[in-house]
């Protein structure tokens, strides 16, 4: 079990946990032989041996001799690859982000609690055939699956995509927040992805925002201490309908301070989302050379410094468009401002293929899937993908990663890299796209994502080909340390 | 508007798929060559032949002459499947249920849509046969039907009539399982009681057509009427609940003449605590022997009762049990199939939702399985003869075999591995699939799309 040795002590002193665990790794030496070593980096090994020393990996080769002391591993039958790399994970928090919206007795309280109540009558009986049947137009399931739908999506706080129903209002334009503090390193969600082989997952913040908060990088299990990778990794904005949709239109509740204005309004069209963005980065740039800000969508000052560091290239910029158009916004709007950045979602990437090439914009692409779910088909942005944009874009040579963002399980990452290898990937380049190319995308290839001598020791084993539908993981291990084992 | 357009093309479409080659009589003899034969009963054969004739497999072997005058489709390469099968499902319905509780004398027949997406993505999975029958949400729901994914009316896509009722043991929306169970019982206390009457209203009949005046008491003009009742006697309503009784009227206690063929039911147990229920209800109303149980996703904590049951059951969808312990937080998994096989009951596995990729592919569903450690013949069988052993179709379908309908999918490769793709899809004969020709699929694939550049 992960965290199995944690005591209360590690968890209350987080730094004398690394310290500890820094010291019991120390003398640590575990050799690894399977059946099949996917490098990533390199060639895929026969009968290979990974030696790992301190945590990271110290030889990878077919003939190793093993150090004297060192705790073997032996998987047989074992397929080991590189730990996957999550580059875009909405992440289950599993704690409240926000109080209840309005009070007792409202219409919405009301409304909560009928979606609870068809949430709850989802799960209890399964609802095979209810969910088809709303498209036709069944009056009573289509309150029901719909409204169960909506629960999981924005309303509610149950179901693997709760973290979507939290959104930071505070402004439009928040770079100088981070996701991190968000972050509950305790979430059942770690353990989840952990044992779907996911080692490092980019932790993305909500979409509520023209210009959001930063991400995190994070490990999925291993020593409390030594779990988080990166505090402030890319900030994200998003084009498209998602910062007008969603949010709480920057009311003030009642009675404190003034009304919104003209002057505080949020952006209600994607022409206000793309003037909040262009506002924010132009005002940005007076501010650089000590000019006065002034109009409306004035970001806050301390976003100021951090769009500069954007601007400066860095801070990476990612950001979420889902259809064509929006993906050309943000190609334009880059342009205008000569900014850097990685486009999140990509839905519609399979249309702009000659463009982002040109752009050198890479794209973490994902979801695969035919039918929208959840709160990405309410967005009415993704009623039109392709199966094998992942190929369309590998063949117009644009960089890519693939992720699961809130899937899990059957349709998790490694499950992603599947589909992908069904439409059109070699299985070489769908394990790449979910390790070394992810790790890549979100700067952190300097350490995971694939393994070789002097990268971290997170890798996993599985009971045959990752890709094959009936394998499953049996081992994973992180920064040299078993965290997971069947 | 958006969705009536999207109706309409599901017509066009379904239309371009199938109705040139259903409309048109079968060829009369089809051969598909060298492929590898997964016959479910039996070995696999490689480089084996199955020979069609009139929709009905005649022979299958790796020498099988083929005649002068078939029709012959090379698969060398490629495996011949039999149809999947779906035990249950209220997919393929215009709405998943009636709005009132106990409405026996409903037929799905009235409500299948066959313009149904659902059943144009039944051919590019490669499932052959569909048990429609009413959703959860109900008390007595309505008679089922197995029917074919092609065809432009029920008539034409029906494989069997029902043979089953659904029953929901679990409540239906806004309502208890007090409320549920009383339903139920209060429905066959009324059926008896309707028949007491319908008896003596038989004798009174029969006397006033031989021109007599009643003559005894009430409990003896129901003993003497119990004989007289016919089928035609009986109402709608009450007639599927004496056929779910096991097709006898029975009339003050005493077993009375076989009225109509018996029905079974397909009881929904949504929960653990449900599985005791249904097997009661089942056992008190006399059709124990004829039920299949449909279980949601917590009832194999009931195995030891379906055990003692000893009848077949419908799997839940998510094959995985997620519970979160409510004093630890932390999340324990299930993998359900594993302990229905390990109980050693007859079980069916059904498709996944169908807005997810690969679950919603039987095959897929059973390649999970395998992947829990379950045998593969165990797997396969589950999603291709158990369900006709269940729906009591065996006979027809389920397996590659002389004798049986000719329901068959060519996979590109094996039907356990995620790159293999239903190319083919033959039904009684009729090629009513091909993947050249699924023109939604290219378009999902960016291929042939005018639109685009």
């Amino acid at each position: 079990m992960r965290n199995g040795k944690l005591t209360v002590g590690r968890v209350m002193l987080p730094a004398a946990a690394a310290w500890l665990s820094a010291a019991t790794l120390s003398a640590d030496v575990v050799v690894l032989k399977a059946m099949r070593v996917h490098t990533v980096s390199g060639e895929v090994l026969s009968a290979a041996t990974i030696v790992v020393r301190d945590g990271k990996i110290e030889a990878v080769g077919n003939d190793l001799a093993v150090p004297e002391g060192a705790r073997v591993i032996e998987k047989p039958g074992g397929v080991i690859t590189p730990g996957l790399v999550e580059a875009s994970c909405a992440l289950d928090f599993q704690v409240p982000q926000s109080p209840p919206r309005f009070g007792r007795g409202s219409i919405r309280a009301a409304l909560d609690e009928f979606l609870r109540a068809a949430q709850e009558h989802k799960r209890a009986c399964g609802c095979d055939g209810v969910i088809h049947a709303t498209r036709y137009g069944d009056p009573l399931n289509h309150l029901g699956a719909d409204a169960a739908d909506g629960a999981d999506g924005e309303m509610g706080s149950v179901g693997p995509s709760a973290s979507l129903s939290w959104a930071e209002h505070s402004s439009e334009v928040i770079p100088h927040l981070f996701v991190i503090d968000s972050v509950n390193l305790l979430s059942n969600d770690f353990d989840r992805l952990l044992k779907e082989g996911v080692t490092t997952v980019f932790v993305s913040p909500d979409s509520a925002s023209v210009i959001g908060t930063r991400g995190a990088i994070v490990k999925t299990g291993g020593p409390l201490g030594s779990r988080i990778v990166r505090r402030a990794a890319a900030a994200k904005a998003t084009m498209g309908g998602d910062p007008s949709r969603r949010g709480r239109r920057n009311r003030l509740p009642p009675r404190r301070g003034p009304q919104p204005t003209f002057h505080t309004r949020r952006p209600t069209t994607r022409m206000g989302v793309d003037f909040v963005f262009r506002k924010a980065f132009y005002d940005a740039r007076r501010d650089g050379k000590g000019l006065a800000l002034h109009g409306a969508d004035t970001p806050p000052a301390a976003a100021l410094p951090i769009l500069r560091q954007v601007l400066a290239g860095e801070v990476p910029l990612r950001i979420q468009a889902r259809k064509q158009h929006d993906i050309f916004s943000a190609l334009r709007l880059a342009k205008e401002f000569e900014l850097r950045f990685t486009l999140e979602e990509g839905i519609e990437a399979y249309q702009c293929l000659a463009q982002l090439r040109a752009a050198d914009v890479p794209v973490i692409f994902g979801p695969i899937y035919v039918t929208p779910r959840g709160y990405r088909r309410r967005s009415g942005e993704a009623d039109d993908p392709r199966l094998n944009t992942a190929k369309q874009l590998l063949d117009a040579g644009v960089r890519f990663a693939l992720t699961a963002h809130e899937l899990r399980g059957e349709e998790g990452l490694v499950r992603q890299g599947m589909f992908a290898v069904r439409y059109g990937l070699s299985e070489d380049e769908a394990l790449k796209a979910i390790t070394a190319s992810a790790a890549e995308l979100i700067g952190v290839a300097d350490q995971v994502g694939v393994l070789e001598p002097g990268k971290a020791a997170d890798l996993v084993i599985w009971s045959a080909e990752p890709f094959d539908p009936t394998s499953r993981v049996w081992l994973v291990m992180i920064d040299g340390q078993v965290v997971y084992e069947e | 508007m958006a969705r009536r357009a999207c109706c309409k093309t599901g017509i066009v479409v379904l239309a371009g798929l199938v109705a040139a080659t259903v409309n048109g009589a079968p060829p009369e003899k089809v051969a598909l060559t060298g492929g590898r034969i997964i016959p479910i009963v039996g070995e696999p054969i490689e480089k084996g032949t199955v020979l069609i004739e009139r929709g009905k497999i005649v022979a299958v072997g790796k020498d099988v002459e083929v005649p002068y005058d078939a029709r012959v489709y090379d698969v060398s390469g490629k495996v011949v499947f039999p149809g999947m099968i779906v035990v249950g499902t209220a997919r393929g319905l215009d709405v998943a249920n009636e709005a009132r509780p106990v409405v026996p004398h409903l037929n799905v027949a009235d409500a299948i849509d066959p313009s149904q997406l659902y059943f144009e993505d039944c051919l590019r999975l490669g499932i052959t046969a569909v048990h429609v029958i009413p959703g959860n949400n109900t008390v007595i729901g309505g008679l089922g039907r197995v029917v074919r994914p092609i065809g432009m009316t029920v008539g034409e896509m029906t494989i069997a009539e029902g043979a089953f009722l659904k029953i929901a043991i679990s409540p239906r929306l806004r309502s208890d399982r007090m409320a549920q169970m009383a339903t139920l019982r209060e429905t066959f206390l009324e059926l008896d009681d309707y028949l007491d009457k319908l008896a003596e209203k038989r004798y009174e009949e029969d006397l006033k057509e031989k021109d007599k005046k009643i003559d005894v008491g009430p409990a003896e003009a129901r003993n003497r009427g119990r004989d007289l009742i016919r089928a035609e006697d009986i109402d709608d309503k009450h007639f599927n609940l004496v056929r779910l009784t096991g097709g006898r009227v029975r009339v003050a206690g005493e077993d009375g003449p076989i009225v109509a063929k018996p029905l079974g039911a397909f009881l929904y147990c949504g929960s653990a605590m449900d599985v005791g229920h249904a097997v009661k209800t089942a056992s008190d109303a006399g059709f124990l022997d004829r039920s299949v149980f449909v279980l949601g996703g917590e009832c194999f904590k009931a195995v030891a009762e379906l055990k003692k049951a000893a009848r077949p059951v419908v799997l839940p969808p998510d094959l995985t049990h997620r519970e979160t312990d409510p004093l630890t937080g932390k999340v324990r998994e299930t993998f359900v199939p594993k302990r229905i096989a390990d109980a050693g009951l007859l079980f069916a596995l059904v498709p996944g939702p169908d807005a997810s990729l690969a679950e919603r592919m039987p095959n897929y569903q059973a390649a999970r399985c395998v992947r829990a450690g379950m045998a593969r013949d165990v797997a396969l069988r589950a999603i291709t003869i158990n369900p006709a052993k269940i729906l009591g179709l065996e006979g027809r379908l389920g397996s590659i075999e002389v004798g049986k309908d000719a329901h068959l999918v060519i996979f590109s490769g094996d039907p356990l591995d995620f790159t293999s793709v239903v190319e083919q899809v033959f039904i009684e004969g009729i090629p009513a699939y091909e993947r050249d020709k699924d023109f939604r699929l290219k378009r999902l694939l960016s291929e042939h799309d005018p639109a685009e550049k």
